[in-house]
């Protein structure tokens, strides 16, 4: 296409501002994310940095990265970054949003990361109901690492760890974590979206956008679970494993709202500036 | 500011307040429950942030996570809960983040009891979490240390980046003392490394990965810089009356204090006795064995512990001269009978002065000597 | 260009260097005018390919690749006089910046 020709039109969809313009992970690789063909995670990193332009919060975001696929976080968000220790970053996140309350603080984990080795930290950042927003992808199982089983894999769904299928007996059941939270009172939304097709998509971008501007409106805990698909260790082109998400994934977690008390949540209040000691006077 | 009488434990909060420290993450834990909770009671007041984490797997990334938004944190726990902590105090040496770890030993391993023991010494000293590093541990002996070595610990994570140990036991921590604080309360400041939610700070990191192999050898190097560095300035120790002495004794926490007992009583018997008391366990503080050496016959390592910090005595001696040692552990505590006894017993038998001392002392440098 | 003096609603243009050729966006095109190219670009993928004509500017694709600058859809301008068109492609939040 010659340019005269973009000159009659106008930008509709482009790469975000919030990413960084060059990837400096590797010299080499500067445009390139180091995400396999077809991953669910680059998908979800661009809505989530679409959000982050739309809210016009990139300098107040501060993203805790976690340990797995998605480690290097970091490397690709052009906003604050803290990574954490493996399953850590609720407890992270809590500090930082706690000390830090005028600032939007994101959680990016996997499946292992959140529901195996992190999850007491999540459960109980879930019910302190801690104003964060918590973006979890689940590919149902340990990629990163080379194909374990997770607490999310499917019954009979084979990996390295489980070389027979996952078994009910042996293995327990796959953990349904939106379900689990939105038991609690703490959260205020919570919702399972999928990359299954074009309209999950579109709805999957949405519920990530919703999750941070309930952060930005004070509502308290949201979270968001996306279904995500992984080629490499499903062993599978992208587009049958996308297929594999919507035919097979949402059989066992099907997709929705399971929580939403933004209604009912009161905004809250940044707390008043801490008085300055001084002069110390008797402690009382 | 008058004296107040306090309890060990409730000082150290006190005193990270008036340093500076805004947010507290800590889990119950015997005998060191009585900080969480002084915390939960005054770091509100002073516009801090206190929460009882869920585990102390938990309270460590929190820290983590103040101290990675530029906050001075703190938390307390024994030796159980440190163990937990010991990924998170890893990352955070990793990450070079400052932060606050009071330990108030109880008895192990494991389960234990919760009497007093010094058998952590291995654990915080020696690094008890994965890769190089080091974390600077202070040793106080009283309540008003307790508050003096909180204030310099949080000067000192800052100095260096680094987590620091505040290591004492449940005596330390449950006695109550009359303690003097300083008149002028530190104010927080944000460090320019800080990732706190403004346009300035947007581009800093906190990670403690480097996947490239040079990186993380330079690193390590870095990190090891910045330890010898703090080997080179930030050692302490007391001395008690061991100008002369033929034998030292060496020992830390409330073993310091029965040792200052029992040397007074072995002097008025004529044993030229004194004590070494170290109170930065790392950096160890050297040179102060090495210079005692040269009069000392003898050493006498006192540990609730089966010989953890005797180790240490070992290494800066250098074989140069003995080094006896009498432990107790499970939380008995070496009596002042039993200490008398090993001090006469090595009076009786002291070493010929004829070795003479064949490993050079080298010169001292700026170090910070109790002379009593 | 569809014919001489019409041209598409839509553009497409495909970064060859980041496109890492896993075929999500020819799978979701609504009017299927993304194909696979024959040639490898410089990493050894085979690239996604525009078929040169028929895009309406939906977005879909862009939404459905995983990579961050891999493509840029653009929409055409209706020309009238000091008025650009908003978009509307039904899905939420689009950006609407000028290139860059």
């Amino acid at each position: 296409m010659s340019s005269e020709l973009v000159q009659d039109y106008t930008v509709v969809q482009e790469r975000a501002k919030s990413f960084y313009k060059n990837f400096d992970r590797k010299p080499e690789l500067q445009h390139q994310t180091h995400f396999c063909p077809g991953c669910g995670h680059g998908v979800v990193h661009k809505m989530l940095a679409r959000a982050i332009d739309e809210l016009g919060i990139q300098d107040k975001t501060i993203l805790v990265g976690p340990v797995g696929c998605s480690v290097f976080t970091y490397y690709y968000f052009d906003v604050g970054n803290v990574q954490a220790a493996h399953g850590r970053a609720p407890a992270v996140a809590t500090a930082i949003r706690r000390s830090r309350p005028e600032s939007i603080v994101i959680s990016y984990q996997g499946d292992g990361d959140l529901s195996a080795i992190g999850a007491a930290e999540i459960l109980h950042a879930a019910n302190r109901g801690e104003n964060i927003t918590v973006i979890f992808v689940n590919n149902a199982i340990y990629s990163m690492t080379g194909g374990q089983a997770a607490p999310t894999t499917l019954i009979g769904q084979k990996s390295t760890t489980t070389p027979d299928g996952r078994s009910p007996i042996t293995e327990g059941y796959p953990m349904h974590v939106s379900e689990l939270l939105a038991t609690l009172q703490g959260p205020v939304y919570i919702e399972r979206v999928g990359l299954g097709d074009n309209k999950q998509i579109a709805q999957a971008n949405r519920a990530v956008r919703r999750a941070v501007e309930n952060q930005v409106k004070g509502l308290g805990f949201s979270l968001i679970e996306v279904l995500a698909p992984c080629p490499t260790i499903w062993k599978m082109s992208a587009v049958d494993a996308q297929h594999w998400v919507r035919d097979v994934m949402e059989k066992t977690y099907p997709l929705g709202v399971l929580c939403d008390r933004t209604k009912d949540a009161h905004p809250r209040r940044l707390p008043e500036p801490p008085p300055s000691l001084g002069h110390a006077s008797e402690p009382s | 500011m008058r004296k107040q009488l306090m309890k060990g434990n409730e000082a150290i909060v006190k005193s990270a307040i008036l340093a500076g420290c805004r947010a507290f993450y800590g889990y119950p834990i015997t005998p060191a429950s009585e900080i969480t909770e002084a915390a939960a009671e005054y770091m509100p007041r002073a516009g801090g942030v206190f929460l009882q984490a869920e585990s102390e797997v938990a309270a460590i990334n929190m820290l983590y996570g103040a101290a990675s938004a530029g906050v001075r944190s703190m938390t307390a726990s024994s030796g159980p809960g440190i163990s937990l902590m010991q990924e998170g105090i890893s990352y955070m040496a990793g990450a070079q983040l400052p932060c606050v770890i009071a330990d108030i030993t109880r008895g192990g391993p494991g389960l234990g009891n919760i009497a007093a023991e010094q058998s952590d010494y291995h654990q915080v000293v020696k690094g008890g979490g994965h890769g190089n590093y080091r974390t600077i541990v202070l040793a106080p002996h009283s309540v008003q240390e307790m508050a003096d070595l909180t204030a310099l610990a949080f000067e000192l994570a800052d100095r260096y980046r680094n987590p620091v140990v505040v290591l004492a036991d449940g005596f330390i921590g449950q006695m109550m003392e009359p303690v003097e604080f300083p008149q002028i309360a530190v104010e927080p400041h944000l460090p320019d490394w800080a990732v706190a939610g403004t346009a300035a700070t947007r581009p800093n990191l906190i990670t403690s990965l480097l996947m490239d192999i040079d990186d993380l050898e330079a690193h390590n190097r870095a990190l090891e810089a910045k330890y010898k560095i703090a080997e080179q300035h930030e050692t302490r120790a007391e001395e008690w009356q061991t100008d002369d002495a033929e034998i030292v004794l060496v020992g830390y926490g409330i073993v310091g204090r029965i040792l200052k007992a029992v040397t007074a009583e072995a002097r008025a018997d004529g044993i030229n006795v004194g004590v070494l008391r170290p109170i930065t366990l790392y950096p160890f503080p050297t040179s102060h064995f090495k210079r005692l050496a040269r009069r000392a016959r003898v050493f006498a390592v006192v540990e609730m512990s089966n010989g953890q910090l005797i180790e240490d005595v070992r290494l800066a001696l250098n074989g140069v001269r003995p080094v006896e040692f009498l432990g107790r552990s499970g939380g008995n505590v070496p009596s002042h009978e039993e200490v008398l006894a090993l001090v006469r017993d090595l009076a009786r038998n002291l070493p010929r002065q004829s070795q003479p001392v064949t490993a050079p002392v080298t010169e001292i440098e700026e170090e910070h000597i109790v002379n009593v | 260009m569809t014919e001489v003096g019409k041209r598409d609603r839509g553009l497409l243009r495909i970064d060859v260097d980041e496109c890492k050729g896993c075929g999500l966006c020819v799978e979701a095109c609504p009017p299927k005018v993304i194909g696979m190219s024959e040639h490898l670009n410089h990493y050894g993928y085979r690239t996604a390919l525009y078929a040169g004509a028929g895009c309406t500017g939906c977005g879909i694709c862009f939404m459905a690749c995983p990579e961050p600058g891999a493509i840029t859809v653009y929409r055409a301008v209706t020309p009238k006089p000091g008025v650009v068109p908003a978009a509307t492609t039904g899905m939420e939040g689009t950006s609407q910046c000028a290139s860059n």
